[in-house]
């Protein structure tokens, strides 16, 4: 029998272990920030804060509401979050791979351009179709489950094994297989009924899907002269592919529209972000100023480019980017020590190409429209230089570069028209490009391994 | 002479558009020797070696490893089934640290598979570790377990050598190609290192195959040796007889 008393010291005890487990949790925010990686975390952080910051300053000038402020700020972070996933699937493509696209545009463009397509020509009649029969609603459901589950199971193993690594592999693969079955009968869910909305947001995922599946396949035909060439002649080939299909994009009318574009692509973003009440009251509770849909756009990207993140992370610490780094240093020794360097090459190019494909998605559905000039080489150049500043080869860069070189800049450049009051036109068109060139120019004077790239490797290069 | 014929050369060629580097060379490498491949500059000694590696594909001919033709198979599967290669020049994979040039020389690692990096990272865990105490072991036994850390790119020349040697030796080969193993190698270090290889051959039964440009070196340690001139093979045989070949003299001095 224990005396009664004892439930004292217990409590005392379990008080105890409750304080030092809320302690370390507050402390846990902090020791990110500890070490080379912390360090370089906090670089990153601090450069969105700046920019935001700077961007919050800016947006206030003579702005009517705090409104307005906000989804400004709203606005400015979809961007970034869209850019910083396109800078890291160059990254994973360079950075690691060392593969010079100088047409990863194409990628983007490419997947945004079968998805409009896609609807353009049968979206509608095929949605009234699905809505209409019972087979073919199964299989979009089919689909939609599929991809979910394949989605959703690289975050289930990697969540898996951070949380629980020490737990069999047995449980692991259930676990995985569980998350990926969950994710599967979510996403069915949100498709359910197949009315005809349900069937056109259907149409445009099954375009999603088929959008990925062209960069894929790009990703094989970039690969075929990278197999071949010598980088700086891949950089002129991809390049040259990319103005290829943006010439595609602006003189086959009959598909693509031409320069008029792809007009009022369906968007389940939208549709889901004004038709859903809970999301509405939530926006609503967290802020009367904001608005559902560009949160709802801000939500998807963020999860998105997290999701991206977390995954080349893993890789690029797992032998298999081991591997990506020995090729990008040096293929002939690569091949020596056995490893088929043709195929870590087009897996790099497939995986960045898939991450750089969602991006242009995006970019697509936050403004329902597709135009050849969204997708052109300029985009390309503002990548590769954000790449550059953010850090080459560290995948954390990316959020700074893509703050400072996508989001700030081109911000500060439609500013200058200011200028034009003081009759300083001429000055404000060609602004941000000179002002990319000259943070370029001054990133490789002063700080050539960019904001979180590694000083030390620029010493040791070829 | 050794066991029998694990690397053999069936007449080679190997032809750049006009120029003839191989000329119809065969030639066997027997299993546990050091055979070393002498010659004058532009003999077409590692030109025979890229095409022994897989590196160039031959004009003409064949190559066998253990019997097996491997004409067609590309550098890595060749390295895969044993054979092995160091460089002239040093290659380093400078942005790699020291411990993960070596990491990457075991062959079928689960990790290298992008799928298993992600969904087996138990079982890839559990290799890497068996992986990383080879790696500490080979770096012990070179004396470079102090640079462990260290990016390959900040070693010294004569480092780098061993690093190449070490790192070739984690692929498990059966036969290594040398090219040049001691070239610009202080003396004290070249002798560590072709006492190493001839430990090697001891102790693990790997068969080496050396080019160099120091006589000395080669006719003190190697048997047979081979003289290749203008793409050719001059002369084959145990070093006595080599050296006191005439064709040889006349090869080095463009008789």
């Amino acid at each position: 029998m224990r005396p009664p008393d004892a439930a004292g010291p217990r409590l005392l005890a379990a008080g105890r272990s409750i304080a030092s487990g809320a302690a370390a949790l507050l402390r846990w925010p902090l020791r990110l920030f500890e070490g080379r990686e912390g360090r370089e975390w906090r670089t990153v952080v601090l450069t969105l804060l700046i920019v935001f910051a700077l961007m919050a300053a800016l947006g206030s000038v003579g702005a009517v509401s705090t409104g307005v402020v906000v989804n400004f700020l709203v606005g400015l972070a979809i961007t970034a979050c869209i850019f910083s996933l396109l800078a890291l699937g160059l990254q994973v493509q360079f950075g690691h791979g060392g593969i010079l696209n100088f047409g990863l545009i194409a990628f983007a463009g490419l997947a945004a351009y079968v998805m409009g397509i896609l609807w353009r020509h049968a979206g509608r009649g095929l949605a009234d179709a699905i809505a209409a029969d019972a087979a073919l609603q199964a299989a979009v459901l089919a689909v939609v489950a599929a991809a979910a589950a394949v989605f959703a199971a690289p975050v289930a193993g990697l969540a898996v094994e951070r949380f629980r690594p020490r737990a069999p592999t047995r449980l692991k693969r259930l676990a995985v297989l569980a998350a990926a079955g969950a994710a599967a009968a979510s996403a069915v869910s949100l498709f359910l009924p197949l009315g005809v909305t349900q069937s056109r947001d259907a149409v445009i995922l099954l375009g999603i899907l088929l959008g990925i599946g062209a960069a894929v396949g790009l990703a094989f035909v970039f690969a075929m002269p990278a197999i071949r060439l010598r980088e700086d002649y891949l950089a002129i080939v991809t390049l040259g592919a990319a103005e290829l299909l943006e010439a595609f994009y602006r003189n086959e009318i009959w598909l693509t529209g031409g320069t008029e574009g792809i007009l009022n692509l369906h968007n389940p973003i939208t549709e889901r972000a004004l038709s859903n009440d809970a999301w509405q009251g939530f926006v609503d509770a967290l802020d009367p100023n904001l608005r559902a849909v560009p949160l709802a756009q801000l939500l998807i990207a963020f999860l998105l480019v997290l999701y991206f993140f977390l995954l080349f992370e893993a890789l690029i610490r797992s032998p298999w980017g081991r591997v990506l780094r020995a090729i990008r240093e040096d293929d002939t020794v690569a091949s020596a020590m056995g490893k088929d360097v043709n195929r870590f090459r087009l897996q790099a190019l497939v995986l960045g190409g898939i991450a750089i494909a969602v991006a242009g998605i995006l970019i697509a559905l936050r403004t329902s429209t597709i135009f050849p000039g969204t997708y052109e080489r300029q985009l390309t150049f503002s990548t590769w230089v954000a790449l550059v500043v953010g850090g080459v080869a560290n995948n954390k860069g990316v959020f700074a570069g893509a703050a400072i070189v996508l989001v700030a800049l081109p911000e500060l450049a439609r500013n200058l028209r200011v200028l034009e009051e003081f009759g300083l036109q001429n000055i404000v068109g060609p602004g941000q490009g000179v002002a990319a060139g000259l943070i370029l120019i001054l990133f490789m004077m002063y700080r050539p391994h960019g904001l979180v790239g590694r000083k030390e490797e620029l010493l040791f290069g070829r | 002479m050794g066991g029998e014929a694990v690397l053999q050369a069936v007449d080679v060629s190997k032809r750049f558009g006009g120029l003839t580097a191989v000329d119809g060379v065969s030639l066997d490498v027997h299993a546990g020797t050091l055979t070393g491949i002498i010659g004058p500059n532009g003999a077409g000694k590692t030109t025979l070696f890229n095409v022994l590696a897989g590196f160039y594909p031959p004009t003409s001919g064949r190559v066998l490893l253990r019997g097996q033709d491997i004409t067609e198979l590309p550098a890595h599967e060749r390295s895969c089934r044993g054979l092995a290669r160091t460089f002239q020049i040093t290659r380093t994979l400078a942005r790699l640290t020291v411990a993960e040039n070596l990491l990457l020389g075991p062959r079928d690692q689960l990790g290298e598979r992008a799928l298993f990096a992600i969904f087996a990272r138990p079982l890839v865990e559990e290799q890497e570790a068996a992986t990383r105490e080879r790696v500490d072991e080979t770096l012990r036994a070179f004396g470079l377990d102090h640079l462990r850390d260290a990016y390959a790119g900040s070693l010294s020349g004569g480092q780098r050598k061993l690093l190449e040697l070490a790192r070739a030796l984690m692929t498990d080969p059966s036969v290594v190609l040398l090219d040049e193993p001691v070239a610009g190698v202080n003396p004290t270090l070249a002798r560590d290192l072709l006492d190493r290889i001839d430990r090697l051959r001891g102790e693990r039964g790997i068969t080496f195959v050396l080019v160099e440009h120091d006589l000395e070196t080669v006719f003190s340690r190697c048997d047979p040796v081979v003289v290749l001139a203008g793409g050719k093979k001059v002369c084959e045989g145990p070093p006595k007889s080599v050296q006191e070949d005439t064709r040889v003299l006349e090869a080095y001095l463009g008789g």
